[in-house]
């Protein structure tokens, strides 16, 4: 159902588990055996760009979110 | 994966539990104080709190050219709060539903003045706190975390002012030594250490326990940790039953459950059942719930439509929507909102997430009708205090959501008043002291917390798979609308899980074993809330009988206290302080209205 890109960059992703964090759906989770962030369930995303914000490697992509670049220029 | 041997003691003065709007506002006041305090967060500060996502004081920030800008009566929060003193509490103590407390007639009193009294100032105050000017337009733009450019700010604030503060550190239980707390003790995530911190006074400001249920948007991390550990350290609780649903929320397949803000564009829609039939109408007759000037018209706006305030309908919706479920006419537990015939210009000058949610899921709500159903969305009974927010433990004191109220102007209004006298008390009191019997016990938690990542994984005892267990009883039994037979089940499979799944509940790592505490938690409070909906037999606000559809003025002027005993959980009642006002004759006469 969802039309946008969503996912997390494993070769970027340094495991700070941050994004895991402020997810307050579980859309993303984090694996403690490979030590990385993944997107567990797409249709949880709520676009409310708090894994961007906290990501320090710009591991997460999100493409055709709205308001996404009104938010990073903030 | 080992816990480390060694135990971390840490001391301050003031400690605060939470880092949402109550926690954050507590931990500034008791700083401003002159006090040391420490802020401690299972997660990372202020980001998984409710607050970050809370709309209340987005309501606050729509700049004045947008379109429905005072079209809608009742929308702007800060206008609730206008007149004097007495007027705004004489509005809260009737409407009390509307902003999110218990319901007309069994709040404090006193608390419910002081919010009257001091939310405009505290709100104003949040500039002081590098808040930028929370009517600018900073906040366009962020259709879901509204909370963003407030929170943060009061974070970096607190940090500033020499706070310190502790990251996904969880904190498990309270200390208590004869009557009072002396602090908590947690576990760091991060060394995979327990940690003891000695407090002379600590606020409780957890937040809520929405996760309990299936239906819900609270984040993720909100699972009532206040309550199960205010409770048991013996500190009483109260008016658990009262839950407060949304009636807005989304309820699309593979769509996230989320509200659809309160929008002039929301406030235009109709609502359907499953035959494409309106309902709301019929119950709204059968109860009582229109307004003289209701016109019917369904190209109105929802307060012309119905003749009444968009914050007291709100109340109605959740209520019409949950029986016509019931009555088999819902489709997959939810309804229709039609917003084909809403224009353009409504939704997208607005700051509101639908479009956004929608247009990224391909979801066409011009093209067809969106389903939704209640959802829960906070809970307004929690820890017992007085006005000055102190729980019934000394040195112990609640704030926001997991205190005695809800909402965000009690958030900021608790949090500014808990922080201030739990430094005062921490200024008095003697300095926080581990006993010999304190120590033992800490180091039989940390046995526990070892045994549970020793243990041997499972199906019954994955902490996600329990959570899911629990969220479907409680929406199944314990929900919008209760009957004493449904509330005995839902206890039974309570019970159920607890003798059956809790003693296999099993961790992998930290992170599994913050959702093992979680759900340990979460079936304490599921029974705290089924307890006390079962005990209280009338209908009042957000609770609701179908077996006692009627408010009870005679017989249930009434609180609901909770607290631990020998024999488990002990629910009692006590008559509501009525100090300043009682309910009009009307309301009382016959008992039953």
């Amino acid at each position: 159902m969802l039309d946008f890109k969503y996912e997390i960059d494993q070769d970027k992703c340094i495991g700070c588990e941050m994004c895991a964090e402020v997810c307050p759906t579980m859309a993303i989770d984090f694996d403690a055996e490979k030590e990385k962030a993944y997107v567990l369930d797409r249709d949880n995303c709520l676009v409310c760009h708090q894994c961007l914000e906290v990501c320090p490697v710009d591991a997460i992509i999100m493409e055709g979110g709205l308001w996404q670049e009104d938010i990073r220029t903030h | 994966m080992d816990i480390a041997k060694e135990i971390r003691t840490i001391q301050t003065d003031v400690l605060v539990i939470g880092s949402g709007m109550a926690g954050l506002r507590a931990a500034i006041e008791a700083r401003r104080s002159g006090q040391e305090v420490l802020l401690v967060d299972k997660s990372l500060l202020g980001r998984a709190s409710s607050s970050i996502y809370a709309g209340g004081l987005g309501l606050e920030i729509l700049p004045k050219h947008l379109p429905y800008h005072g079209a809608v009566k009742g929308k702007k929060f800060a206008d609730y709060f206008n007149g004097t003193i007495e007027e705004v509490f004489d509005k809260m103590l009737e409407e009390g539903v509307s902003i999110g407390w218990g319901y007309p007639y069994i709040d404090n009193q006193r608390i419910l003045m002081t919010v009257a009294a001091d939310y405009k100032l505290r709100q104003e105050e949040l500039r002081d706190f590098g808040v930028e000017d929370p009517y600018s337009q900073h906040f366009i733009g962020r259709p879901v975390s509204m909370g963003v450019p407030i929170i943060l700010p009061m974070v970096e604030h607190f940090k500033k002012m020499g706070g310190a503060t502790m990251e996904k550190t969880v904190v498990t239980d309270l200390i208590r030594q004869k009557d009072r707390v002396i602090g908590v003790i947690g576990f760091e995530m991060a060394d995979k250490r327990m940690v003891a911190i000695l407090a002379k006074a600590t606020v409780m400001a957890s937040g809520g326990c929405a996760q309990v249920y299936k239906r819900t948007y609270s984040p993720t991390r909100i699972t009532g940790d206040g309550y199960a550990m205010a409770y048991r350290a013996g500190a009483e609780l109260w008016e658990m039953e009262l839950v407060a649903f949304c009636n807005w929320t989304i309820a699309e397949p593979k769509c996230p459950q989320w509200w659809l803000p309160f929008s002039y564009g929301r406030v235009s829609g109709k609502l359907r059942n499953a035959l494409g039939e309106p309902f709301f109408e019929k119950y709204a007759k059968e109860n009582g719930w229109l307004g003289p000037k209701a016109t019917l018209n369904d190209e109105d706006v929802m307060d012309k439509r119905y003749g009444k305030p968009l914050t007291e309908l709100d109340h109605y919706f959740w209520i019409a929507v949950s029986k016509e479920v019931r009555e088999g006419r819902g489709v997959d537990g939810a309804v229709y909102l039609d917003l084909r015939h809403v224009p353009d210009e409504r939704w997208y000058y607005e700051n509101d997430g639908i479009t956004g949610l929608n247009e990224m899921r391909n979801f066409d709500w011009k093209k067809k009708p969106l389903k939704i159903a209640p959802a829960a969305e906070k809970q307004a009974g929690g820890i017992l205090t007085d006005e000055y927010f102190k729980s019934s433990l000394e040195g112990f004191y609640a704030a926001g959501e997991a205190g005695p109220g809800v909402s965000l102007p009690f958030c900021i209004v608790s949090g500014a008043c808990s922080g201030r006298y739990a430094s005062w008390y921490a200024r008095e009191a003697p300095p926080a002291e581990l006993g010999d019997e304190d120590r033992k016990w800490v180091e039989k938690r940390k046995l526990q917390a070892q045994a549970l990542l020793n243990r041997e994984p499972k199906e019954a005892g994955d902490p996600r798979r329990i959570k899911q267990a629990i969220k479907e009883t409680m929406w199944t039994y314990v929900g919008t609308l209760r009957t004493d037979e449904e509330l005995a089940r839902g206890l039974e499979a309570l019970e159920r899980i607890e003798k059956e799944r809790l003693p296999h509940l099993y961790a992998r790592d930290v992170r599994s074993l913050r959702e093992a505490y979680e759900v340990n938690n979460m079936v304490l409070v599921s029974k705290m809330i089924a307890e006390s909906a079962r005990m209280r037999t009338e209908s009042r606000g957000l609770h609701q009988r179908l077996d006692y559809p009627h408010e009870d003025n005679v017989n249930w002027l009434k609180n609901i206290v909770l607290e631990a005993s020998d024999g488990g959980m002990k629910l009692s009642t006590r008559p509501v302080n009525l100090i300043w006002r009682k309910p009009p004759e009307s309301r009382v006469k016959g008992g039953n209205i």
